[in-house]
């Protein structure tokens, strides 16, 4: 399977997050080369329905198509090789940054021969990621997919300061003016403002 | 037990006159958890001692394999207590998984590797006993590695399977973690070995009347069984309990 046009389309779409109906009806062409903006305050259901244009939720009615094949949650792993996905948490992605090292353990502290019986491993707790480090990383995450004709960022200027909001923005042109389908959910007004397209989840509500 | 063994052990037990006396002029309070914990792990002791007597005075194919099962059961409930985890999702891959990694490396041991003419409960229970020991210590560092760095890492395994990642491929940089967690204390055992300790087994084998170079190859075989039964173990248990982990 190889891609080469990407347009993402959704046609009556209805999503729903535990039996609570999120988004209703809902059609949308992405096409290739433009920036799609999925905008709407928190809660609206923005990282939920690009997580149904990668197949992690399925719609409830309608369906999503990528260059008119079918996507499913079944097909969807097929599809999402071609995709480039920045996640909202992207600022605890250290390990993908810095791979994680194993914690170091003394000389006879374990092991049957010692008799000792170990307790379970502590691990700290992740640090979240700087702004720059973000930046860094989604450059970085940008340029490893660069075959990929699709691109779906969740909000990517939320851990980043106003200059790096803008030149991750710029990033993101780019993309698109490579001929990228670039599908973006964000709330921030440069973003908005930059975009194509913007759909406003709030006119899909019940 | 005979007399002149009830004797003896008489006669070891005095030797706890130096701690308890050390302890009644320094520190009275420790007197009783030590006698508590000494009384506890002596009865243990015991106890296990008795069943592995009976075990190996019947020498039953079947006694003996019941025996294995019901220590991967115990071992697996240890780990999984040990990990803090729910007995009902994590119970059956801990026990399958050192079930599986114990059996597999304990029967190349004995059948190809140890020097036996056949496998009876003199040998079986000895080295499958040292194997699951080592393994389920290990499982608890493997596993809750795993766990802990799935559950704080959720984001990193998302990521992976949304930029097109297989499951398993998604899954990797938490399976090297939990590889690395389970050998580095074994790599760091190693370095130490003969340097600042002479391991117990080692002792133990040389107290039974094996010679140096038979408890060196002994030692040596049960050490390469132990690492590479702690990480079939692992093995199979993540690959049981990945649906539970990763739903």
């Amino acid at each position: 399977m190889h891609k080469q046009n990407a347009m993402l389309e959704v046609k009556d779409a209805t999503i729903s997050v535990s039996g609570q109906i999120l988004i209703q009806d809902l059609s949308l062409i992405a096409p290739d080369g433009e920036i799609t903006c999925i905008t709407g305050p928190e809660g609206s259901g923005k990282t939920a329905f690009l997580r149904t244009l990668m197949g992690f939720l399925p719609v409830d009615k309608g369906f999503v198509t990528v260059d008119g094949e079918l996507l499913t949650v079944k097909s969807a792993p097929a599809f999402r090789q071609f995709m480039c996905y920045l996640p909202q948490n992207i600022d605890m992605l250290r390990n993908q940054l810095y791979p994680a090292e194993a914690t170091e353990a003394n000389p006879d502290e374990y092991g049957v021969w010692n008799t000792v019986l170990p307790s379970a491993e502590k691990t700290d707790e992740i640090k979240p990621l700087l702004p720059e480090e973000i930046y860094k990383l989604t450059h970085q995450i940008i340029q490893e997919a660069e075959d990929k004709p699709i691109l779906i960022a969740d909000e990517p200027a939320l851990h980043l300061s106003p200059e790096l909001a803008m030149e991750t923005l710029q990033l993101i042109q780019q993309q698109a003016a490579q001929g990228k389908c670039v599908l973006i959910a964000s709330r921030n007004p440069q973003f908005v403002a930059y975009a194509n397209r913007v759909i406003d989840l709030n006119k899909f509500k019940l | 037990m005979t007399t002149s063994l009830i004797l003896h052990t008489i006669l070891a037990l005095l030797l706890l006159i130096i701690p308890f006396g050390a302890l009644y002029v320094l520190d009275r309070p420790t007197i009783r958890p030590f006698a508590t914990a000494l009384i506890r792990g002596i009865i243990q002791l015991l106890v296990f001692s008795l069943i592995v007597w009976g075990v190996y005075k019947i020498n039953n194919t079947w006694i003996i394999i019941i025996w294995f099962i019901a220590m991967a059961i115990w071992g697996g409930l240890f780990v999984v207590n040990k990990c803090r985890l729910a007995i009902k999702d994590y119970l059956l891959p801990a026990c399958a998984g050192l079930f599986g990694g114990t059996i597999v490396v304990g029967l190349w041991l004995l059948v190809a590797v140890l020097p036996i003419a056949a496998i009876t409960a003199r040998w079986f229970i000895p080295v499958m006993a040292v194997l699951l020991g080592h393994s389920s210590a290990m499982l608890v560092r493997g596993l809750s590695n795993f766990v802990t760095m799935f559950q704080r890492n959720r984001a990193q395994y998302d990521f992976l399977l949304g930029n097109g990642a297989s499951p398993w491929k998604a899954l990797t940089p938490f399976i090297r973690t939990s590889l690395l967690a389970i050998l580095s204390p074994t790599i760091a055992n190693l370095s130490a070995m003969a340097l600042a300790t002479l391991p117990l087994l080692f002792c133990g084998m040389l107290i039974g009347g094996f010679t140096p170079i038979n408890a060196f190859a002994v030692m040596l075989y049960t050490i390469i069984g132990c690492v590479a039964s702690s990480v079939l173990s692992l093995g199979i248990t993540l690959v049981l309990a990945k649906k539970m982990i990763c739903r």
